[in-house]
């Protein structure tokens, strides 16, 4: 046995062995594969974008049906106000607004079929304390002190392009908190309703009620804003008005801004608010955001 | 079940064969069965034949194909170079003399010391025949590059069998000790 073995004629020694495998052998293994071997990684691509381009069609496709069956067998209007209905007591303080209004809004809520009732996506919820874990900075300027005493409920209600969710915080006899947000492509406040009483908190909430003003208030104050140069974009940007201050994307602004912001969605919407509120809107491309809150 | 493609596969295949099972006898020696690396790279090869664009580039495409397979292997492997009996015996009867299968077998195990670049490099060029200009373009670098490293890699193959005792190397890679049975 040689300690060190020669490269060169190692390699030669290696040139001159015998190939292994002899071509027969890889020609009988070859020809024993099926001929869809070829065409198996295409086949598998192929396959994996059909399953692929199918899943997405169901996806969409379901989505459709769904959305058509859901405007079928629900108006959004009575949708919502079968919605609303439910949330409120008789101990919820309501909103100013004049005495032939709210019999209109009677109006239109009676002729609702007993079916349609039946097909509301409204779903009612029991939780602890939900309104400091979905809306921590309303829930903070309320000033719930014994919010884990009282009983909550959520409502919660979907219809073409928004979604509504109601909660409530009350089981006091004299307080009771009320936070509505409606959100999505279509969400926009059509309505409201309450009393006449300028010094209840106030409480506006969907109804059949159609206010005039509509909601003027959303381009006039976006312009304002821009004017200020609070925003730079209209495209997105969120904005709170509360019974104690102003703020813009987060940024608090002064009691003067805030005066003037009060009043021009006063005097561009239906809405009052009095006592302990909060209105924020917020707005992201196509989609926006209502939120409000009051306490008594 | 002969088809077209099979034809064609085996018609570009046979030209090549022996450069290709040499390739891998000494590539897999120790480390894998030749036949199972052999069979791998044929069915992976078929499978892909089709992405295959130009025809002529078979081997080249083949031995790309082997290196994947190996490097698979490795990586899966705790360790290498374990000394393969099985390989040594059948070494033995193909070269039919026991020295010179013997000094084979250093090599190979010398080899597989090797960086992988190094190794295939050196295959390449000693047993598989290629020119430095086509190892370049296999490796996906230039011929000067090449040349260093083909040069480099004998250098080490030489001071690989020239360490004493022969019959036990040690070396570390990669923070294990791996070490070959004589």
């Amino acid at each position: 046995m040689k300690p060190h073995p020669d490269i060169n004629s190692t390699f030669n020694s290696i040139k001159n062995l015998p190939v292994e495998i002899d071509y027969s052998g890889i020609e009988h293994f070859v020809m024993s594969q099926p001929a869809t071997v070829f065409t198996l990684k295409t086949i598998f691509s192929s396959t994996k974008i059909i399953f692929m381009t199918t899943g997405i069609a169901t996806i969409i496709t379901t989505a459709a049906i769904f959305l058509s069956i859901n405007n079928k067998s629900e108006t959004p209007v009575a949708a919502t106000t079968l919605a609303i209905k439910k949330e409120i007591s008789p101990e919820q303080p309501m909103v100013n607004i004049p005495q032939h209004t709210q019999q209109q809004s009677l109006e239109n809520i009676s002729p609702v079929p007993q079916e349609k009732k039946q097909q509301n996506t409204t779903a009612q919820i029991v939780l602890a304390n939900p309104l400091n874990i979905l809306f921590p900075d309303i829930a903070g300027n309320l000033q719930l002190d014994d919010t884990t005493k009282r009983k909550t409920s959520i409502a919660v209600s979907s219809g073409s392009g928004y979604s509504y969710t109601n909660v409530s915080v009350g089981g006091s006899s004299n307080s009771s908190c009320t936070t509505s947000v409606i959100s999505g492509s279509n969400a926009t406040i059509m309505s409201y309703s309450g009393d006449n009483n300028e010094d209840e908190t106030a409480v506006y909430n969907f109804t059949t009620y159609p206010c005039e003003k509509g909601n003027a208030y959303e381009a006039i104050i976006e312009q304002a804003l821009l004017a200020d140069g609070y925003i730079k974009s209209d495209k997105k940007y969120k904005y709170e008005i509360t019974s104690k201050g102003f703020s813009v994307d987060g940024d608090q602004k002064g009691v003067a801004a805030r005066d003037k912001y009060y009043q021009l969605l006063i005097d561009n919407s239906c809405m009052i608010l009095n006592g302990n509120y909060a209105f924020e809107f917020a707005k992201k491309g196509d989609s926006i955001s209502i939120s409000t809150s009051s306490c008594d | 079940m002969r088809s077209e493609a099979h034809d064609e596969f085996l018609a570009l295949y046979q030209p090549v064969h022996e450069r290709f099972v040499r390739y891998c006898s000494s590539h897999a020696y120790g480390i894998m069965e030749t036949e199972d690396l052999v069979q791998e790279t044929l069915l992976k090869t078929m499978q892909h034949f089709n992405s295959l664009k130009d025809r002529e580039k078979l081997l080249p495409f083949m031995i790309s194909i082997a290196n994947n397979v190996m490097h698979n292997v490795l990586r899966r492997r705790k360790f290498r170079g374990v000394y393969d009996e099985k390989a040594f015996s059948k070494l033995t009867a193909m070269s039919g003399n026991a020295d010179v299968a013997m000094d084979i077998h250093y090599l190979y195990k010398a080899l597989n010391m090797l960086a992988e670049k190094d190794k295939e490099a050196i295959i390449l060029f000693e047993i598989t025949g290629y020119s430095i200009k086509e190892i370049a373009a296999i490796q996906s670098s230039n011929e000067n590059a090449t040349k260093t490293r083909l040069s480099r890699a004998r250098q080490k193959l030489k001071s690989l069998l020239e360490e004493e005792p022969v019959h036990q190397i040690k070396f570390a890679k990669a923070g294990q000790l791996f070490t070959l049975l004589m």
